[in-house]
């Protein structure tokens, strides 16, 4: 069991999602951009943050560089389905700035189930 | 002098003899054109500079720049790079013709002036030049409109992803739920469903690529790979959902090659796709894989009408539309097999098709072997 920070501005992405993760077994709390997502992290940390890249307020190219500097520092998920920059672009920029792991939407329980395990392993 | 009527042409002449700039200027003038009459090369220079012409007729032999340079100068200004130079000249030296040209004329007129053949010239290159303005012209809206239509294309998938990703999701979860509760048909009919959405992911995926690849900006990550597995692994998965055909993967060589293996699962699935569509129900499609000299070849094969030798290299077109002759119906092959042949040939490799023994298609692809 993990516990992991969804961050999604689509509410039926994240909704979705976040029973997902609850169908593996995680414990998940929500936020709707990275904004959120750091408040929330500072309240309670996570093992694993779940970020969406294309969001208002604060994107998740930039909440994935707020999260490198917090202590403890959570493992990270990206996920997109493109934007502006297509999904394949905005991802590897991702995971050159320290995601673990991307994904490109739209997504299966078993590529996340895997995903988590090997982020987690 | 009647004023110069603007949209007939603007006309810079450059001579230093005035005699001849004052003929040429009111012979020009008189037939409609508007006409700036220059002295020398840097006047010359100077008045291209503050507003490009239309056309240049320039005097060769002139005192410290002669036409040759002038031509030469105006050639590196951008805005009268492609403006034409008429070059007027005694001299009628073969070498003389071959520099003019050399330094970017496109025609000579020789003195003394006949009227008639320096309007002529004069006509013909401007209208010359307004044809290449205007083709120059439509040549940039249909690139812009190109790239509105791709930016469109990005724009509606992107749009796509999330709500694909609600049912896809929703889907897993309600099979996670319902496994044991569900008779066989709602099972099926789930999984029908789940098809169907595999299929639009497919398509959103196929659209993306396919500019990527044109534009030669996709990256495979390439891996070591068995065709046959890999045929054997999406065929298990297509089979479930459409148990109306037999799919056979004909057992054979592992057929190793280094491929992107999640491009290589989409070019298999929609050549099954492809097929299944076209093959009647309770006919076979067949898949096979063989490795001769160092080349590996996947074929799959239908029972479907066939496809006319004319059809055979617009199948693979974007958006090709084939019609089948054998039972005159159009089939639109959307992006699928687009999406196949670029994929294909980004890994090294040939796809085609050919005709079946005993009717139908074989769509195979040729991948050097590991």
């Amino acid at each position: 069991m993990q516990r992991i920070l969804l961050v999604d501005d689509d509410d039926s992405t994240r909704k979705v999602l976040h029973l997902m993760l609850g169908q593996l077994g995680h414990e998940v709390t929500e936020a709707r951009n990275g904004l959120e997502a750091v408040a929330q992290y500072d309240l309670a940390p996570a093992d694993l943050v779940i970020t969406d890249l294309v969001m208002p307020c604060m994107d998740g190219i930039e909440t994935i560089l707020k999260f490198k500097q917090r202590n403890p520092r959570p493992k990270i998920i990206a996920i997109s389905g493109g934007g502006r920059f297509s999904a394949d672009e905005l991802l590897a920029m991702a995971k050159h700035l320290g995601a673990q792991q991307i994904l490109v939407k739209p997504l299966t329980l078993e590529q996340i189930s895997a995903a988590i395990l090997q982020v987690s392993s | 002098m009647k004023p110069g009527n603007p949209h007939l042409g603007n006309i810079l002449v450059v001579d230093d003899t005035v005699e001849n700039l004052r003929l040429l200027t009111s012979m020009l003038t008189e037939y409609g054109y508007e006409v700036r009459p220059v002295i020398n090369g840097r006047q010359a220079l100077q008045a291209a500079a503050h507003s490009a012409p239309e056309l240049v007729l320039l005097d060769i032999n002139m005192p410290v720049m002669d036409g040759y340079e002038v031509c030469r100068r105006l050639k590196e200004m951008p805005a009268v790079r492609e403006v034409p130079v008429i070059f007027l000249t005694a001299l009628i030296e073969i070498a003389d013709k071959t520099k003019a040209f050399g330094v970017g004329g496109v025609d000579y007129i020789v003195k003394p002036f006949q009227i008639n053949e320096v309007l002529a010239r004069v006509q013909v290159h401007l209208s010359l030049r307004r044809a290449q303005v205007e083709l120059a012209g439509n040549y940039e809206r249909l690139r812009q409109l190109e790239k509105m239509r791709d930016d469109l294309v990005h724009m509606i998938v992107h749009d796509m992803r999330s709500p694909l990703m609600v049912v896809m999701g929703h889907h897993d979860l309600l099979r996670g739920l319902l496994r044991e509760h569900l008779s066989p048909d709602a099972a099926a009919s789930l999984e029908e469903a789940a098809g169907g959405v595999r299929r639009l992911a497919n398509m959103a995926n196929d659209l993306l690529d396919v500019s990527k690849l044109e534009e030669h900006r996709l990256t495979l990550n390439c891996q070591n790979c068995g065709l046959l597995e890999l045929a054997r692994e999406v065929v298990a998965q297509i089979g479930v959902l459409d148990r109306s055909r037999r799919i056979t993967v004909v057992p054979g060589v592992p057929a190793l090659v280094s491929c992107d293996v999640g491009i290589m699962r989409r070019i298999l699935q929609n050549l099954l796709d492809n097929a299944i569509k076209h093959t009647p129900t309770g006919s076979e499609v067949r898949v096979s894989v063989s490795d001769t000299g160092g080349q590996v070849r996947l074929s799959v094969a239908d029972r479907g009408p066939g496809i006319p030798l004319a059809a055979r290299d617009k199948i693979f077109d974007r958006f090709g539309v084939v019609q089948a002759r054998a039972d005159m119906q159009y089939h639109s092959v959307g992006l699928g097999l687009a999406f196949s042949k670029l994929a294909v040939e980004a890994h090294g490799g040939t796809i085609g098709v050919e005709e079946a023994d005993g009717g139908g298609s074989v769509f195979w692809l040729q991948l050097a072997g590991l």
